[in-house]
């Protein structure tokens, strides 16, 4: 079927708000982006070059999201946004420029083996296995929760504050919540942000809270009950560190 | 840091950093549950920058329409270009724009004042104000027939000046051309540079009486034989006079020639007239006899 230049720009609109019209976006560009990053690495990329890949798959989300009509059609600026942003990753990975493959053969010789034989391997594969389950059963927990608010991770990335002082104010209103028990409690029963409370509570003002809710409604669900390992992970968010909730 | 795997998508992951911010990353073959140090951050389009400007073209884009509205049409049709003065008695001076616009009227003298008072010149361009100021002049007696109107543009455009002049005398011209004198320049004593005069014929030319004094300064003529000059004579000279036209006294002055040689004291044209001044039917004789009695008394 032939596609037209319209049904692109209709399938990249589509796809800035709705992140699984993205996945299916990018896998139907699958090949389009693969013949874009081996036109830069000049080389097949299982040949050592899957991140360069997953770059150039970054960069074509990433043009799907900047894309407007405006700019001219939309694969030739996916092209270009694939290649600046490969050559932007090249520029970063050269700062560790000294950093020798774990692949380099050792000694020389030709059937010797690699440098990654050589390094003994401290990790405990059994343990690691098992706390990654671990973890993936409580992440795939916590996401069934934020479903049944109507949220995925990807809207809550979306809402996420990238400016310091909002994300600090964020943070004050989840201090707050955490002093208050039964304030999480209620966010956990009804499904609702209980804004006075939190707006009067946190000094934080409340439009702020307005356009980050779906962030702070993810972030305080995950200091309720259950998710161990989450928590954790957050060990920055220092006070109150975690016990008075339990 | 470390950044804890949230959510895996073919571009993109979500991970989770230490801090509590869940961020898009690029998806460098991670599985959920995975613990990263190194992550690529998505980009996201900045989308202040339109915000940016865009009020700012629309402004940009109001005062390039405004300069346009006033260089293209306020200026040349509202900022005065030049001035244009109407003598008659009155005297009138148009302020105009480029565009023969008249901005303003102003009247130079109290002729003036009156001519415009009450006149209301607001949106007419020079052709109509001129039509109507004489017109105006006209029909308030400061103008009639055979007078001078004269016309003085004054601009620092000496081309536009030239043409002003040009157009308003032919306007006047094509007009009032045939009953009043058009002149350009200032109504001074000086000869005009430019003076149109057309021959005037009175439509209602008033009969002049027989002016009195003529009669004692002229001197009888040495050979007379039209007994106009005469003393005696009590009726008209003849010259001033005209058998024509709705004016006709109903006397011809042919009468007295032609008795020149013989006197016979009977002619055709006396018949007619005898039977029109019927009232006075001795007049013409008693003329005839006193130039008979006249050329007697000169031969004496």
């Amino acid at each position: 079927m032939v596609r037209t230049e319209h049904d692109i720009a209709a399938q990249v609109q589509a796809a800035k708000t709705d992140s699984e019209a993205a996945d299916a976006l990018i896998r139907q560009y699958m090949g389009f982006i693969r013949s874009e990053t081996v036109k830069f690495i000049h080389t097949a990329p299982e040949n050592g070059h899957e991140d360069e890949l997953s770059i150039a798959m970054l960069a074509f989300y990433e043009a799907v999201l900047a894309y407007e009509k405006s700019r001219g059609a939309f694969l030739p600026y996916a092209a270009r946004a694939i290649r600046n942003r490969l050559i932007d990753h090249y520029r970063t990975e050269k700062r560790h420029g000294n950093v020798i493959s774990l692949h380099t053969p050792l000694g020389g010789e030709e059937d010797g083996g690699e440098l990654l034989d050589a390094i003994p391997d401290a990790v405990d594969h059994v343990e690691d296995y098992a706390s990654r389950t671990a973890s993936q059963r409580e992440i795939q927990e916590f996401s069934e929760k934020l479903a049944r608010f109507g949220l995925t991770f990807s809207d809550v990335a979306d809402n996420c504050p990238r400016q310091e002082r909002t994300f600090a104010a964020c943070r004050r209103v989840l201090d707050f919540a955490r002093s208050r028990p039964e304030l999480l409690k209620r966010v956990e029963d009804t499904g609702k942000l209980p804004m006075n409370e939190l707006a009067s509570g946190s000094g934080t003002d409340r439009k702020t809270m307005e356009r980050h809710r779906k962030y702070l409604a993810a972030i305080l669900l995950a200091f309720t009950n259950g998710y161990e390992i989450i928590r954790g992970h957050l060990c920055q968010i220092a006070p109150a560190k975690g016990g008075s909730m339990k | 840091m470390n950044y804890l795997v949230m959510e895996v998508h073919p571009a993109y992951a979500v991970v989770l950093d230490e801090e509590g911010r869940f961020l898009k990353v690029a998806n460098l073959r991670y599985q959920v549950g995975d613990t990263v140090q190194h992550i690529v951050e998505l980009r996201r389009p900045q989308k202040k920058r339109p915000a940016l400007w865009k009020p700012l073209s629309g402004l940009a884009g109001l005062a390039a329409c405004l300069c346009l509205v006033f260089f293209g049409y306020y200026q040349p049709n509202f900022t005065p270009y030049g001035a244009l003065r109407i003598q008659i008695n009155p005297d009138v001076e148009l302020t105009l724009s480029r565009t023969d616009r008249v901005l303003e009227l102003e009247g130079l003298n109290e002729d003036g004042q009156a001519l415009i008072e009450g006149y209301d010149y607001g949106g007419k361009d020079r052709e109509d104000v001129t039509e109507e100021l004489v017109e105006r002049a006209i029909d308030l007696g400061y103008l009639s027939d055979g007078e001078t109107v004269s016309i003085t543009v004054s601009s620092a455009d000496t081309d536009w000046q030239a043409r002003e002049e040009q157009e308003a005398r032919d306007a006047l011209e094509k007009r009032y051309g045939e009953t009043i004198v058009i002149q350009i320049g200032p109504a001074s004593k000086d000869p005009p540079v430019t003076e149109v005069v057309i021959p005037v014929t009175p439509p209602e030319p008033t009969p002049e009486p027989v002016p009195e004094p003529s009669q004692e300064q002229t001197v009888p003529p040495a050979v007379t034989n039209d007994t106009d000059y005469d003393p005696g004579s009590d009726v008209v000279t003849g010259y001033q006079d005209t058998d024509y036209g709705p004016g006709a006294d109903g006397i011809s002055n042919y009468a007295p020639f032609d008795d020149g040689s013989y006197s016979d004291g009977v002619t055709d044209y006396e018949d007619r007239d005898d039977d029109q001044a019927d009232d006075d039917p001795d007049d013409d004789d008693d003329r005839l006899e006193d130039d008979v009695d006249d050329a007697q008394n000169e031969d004496d």
